[in-house]
């Protein structure tokens, strides 16, 4: 149980901390460039975050295997627990492509069409984790 | 004449709940619209460059096709699995209702499609980032809702017939 409980409360503190930072940076730009918020170069900032977000998460995981060896790392509870969390991220992403689909009907801009689908994204992976985490501190049968 | 319902029996046939009736109207319904989105949006691509392709009705066609199919799909064939249990003499109550097993298929399909989904998402992003046509990024969109949905329910599906 170790395992993916260090994995995915580390993975969802830097997540937060990670989405914070890109907005951030997107606002600071926005000021600093002296342009309205949706001309700013956003392109190569996501990039970049998309890759340090894999990155992180992978050394993430890397830390949580070495710290949880010699020990069971997946049982059967484990496996219902992801299961489940799966299961509610998916709603999210699956919302955030159909209202996507529906911007690009009415003509909204990239920009907000690729950062709806990317919050989508990010709210699927925050609601999981969250309900990983939660799994894993009050049980299953709340 | 006997109109007495009864329960089903270890002889007769598994009865398909009313979870599995709507898995298969869900391949059904993306199935058919996904091609005719596709019959329609193909040859336009081919006769003109792709900017000027009008693709955004036929796509909300095809969405809100599959949306409404799939509700009224389920329902009919919910319907139509509690009257042909009846007319074999079996008592429907009871017997549609998913349970757990239903459960845990619906799980294991739905990852399936999510994890097609959102590596879709990525490319959509990317596609956004390097400025293509909107053309590209809204399909790209569709495209991966119905290979999510195709997943999903040969996922459900073979669940289903060949067990977990």
């Amino acid at each position: 149980m170790d395992f993916a409980l260090r994995h995915q409360g580390w993975g969802l503190a830097a997540g937060l901390v990670w989405f914070v930072a890109y907005w951030t940076l997107l606002i600071v730009r926005a000021a600093t460039d002296d342009v309205p918020f949706t001309q700013v170069a956003w392109q190569h900032p996501m990039l970049w975050f998309l890759l340090a977000g894999v990155i992180v998460y992978a050394a993430i995981y890397a830390a949580s295997w070495w710290s949880t060896r010699g020990g069971i790392r997946t049982d059967v509870r484990d496996a219902e627990i992801r299961s489940r969390s799966d299961a509610v991220g998916t709603g999210f992403t699956a919302m955030g492509a159909v209202v996507a689909l529906a911007m690009l009907a009415f003509g909204v801009g990239t920009f907000w069409v690729a950062h709806t689908i990317f919050f989508a994204s990010f709210l699927g992976t925050l609601a999981s984790t969250a309900q990983t985490v939660a799994a894993y501190k009050d049980g299953l049968d709340r | 004449m006997n109109h007495e319902l009864r329960q089903p029996e270890d002889d007769d046939p598994v009865v398909m709940t009313v979870d599995e009736r709507s898995v298969w109207v869900y391949l059904v319904v993306v199935v058919v619209t996904s091609v005719a989105y596709f019959a329609v949006i193909i040859p336009r691509v081919l006769s003109q460059p792709v900017e000027d392709v009008s693709w955004i009705a036929p796509l909300l066609w095809a969405i809100g096709f599959s949306i409404v199919g799939t509700i009224v799909g389920s329902i009919v064939g919910s319907i139509g699995g509690a009257i042909g249990l009846a007319i074999r003499g079996i008592e429907p109550k009871g017997q549609l209702e998913g349970d757990l097993r239903d459960k845990e298929i619906k799980r294991l399909g739905d990852r399936r499609a999510a994890v097609v989904a959102s590596s879709a998402m990525f490319g959509v992003l990317v596609l956004a980032m390097f400025g293509a046509d909107l053309f590209w990024i809204g399909n790209l969109v569709y495209l991966a809702g119905v290979i999510g949905g195709l997943i999903e329910t040969t996922t459900k599906l073979r669940a289903y017939r060949g067990g977990l």
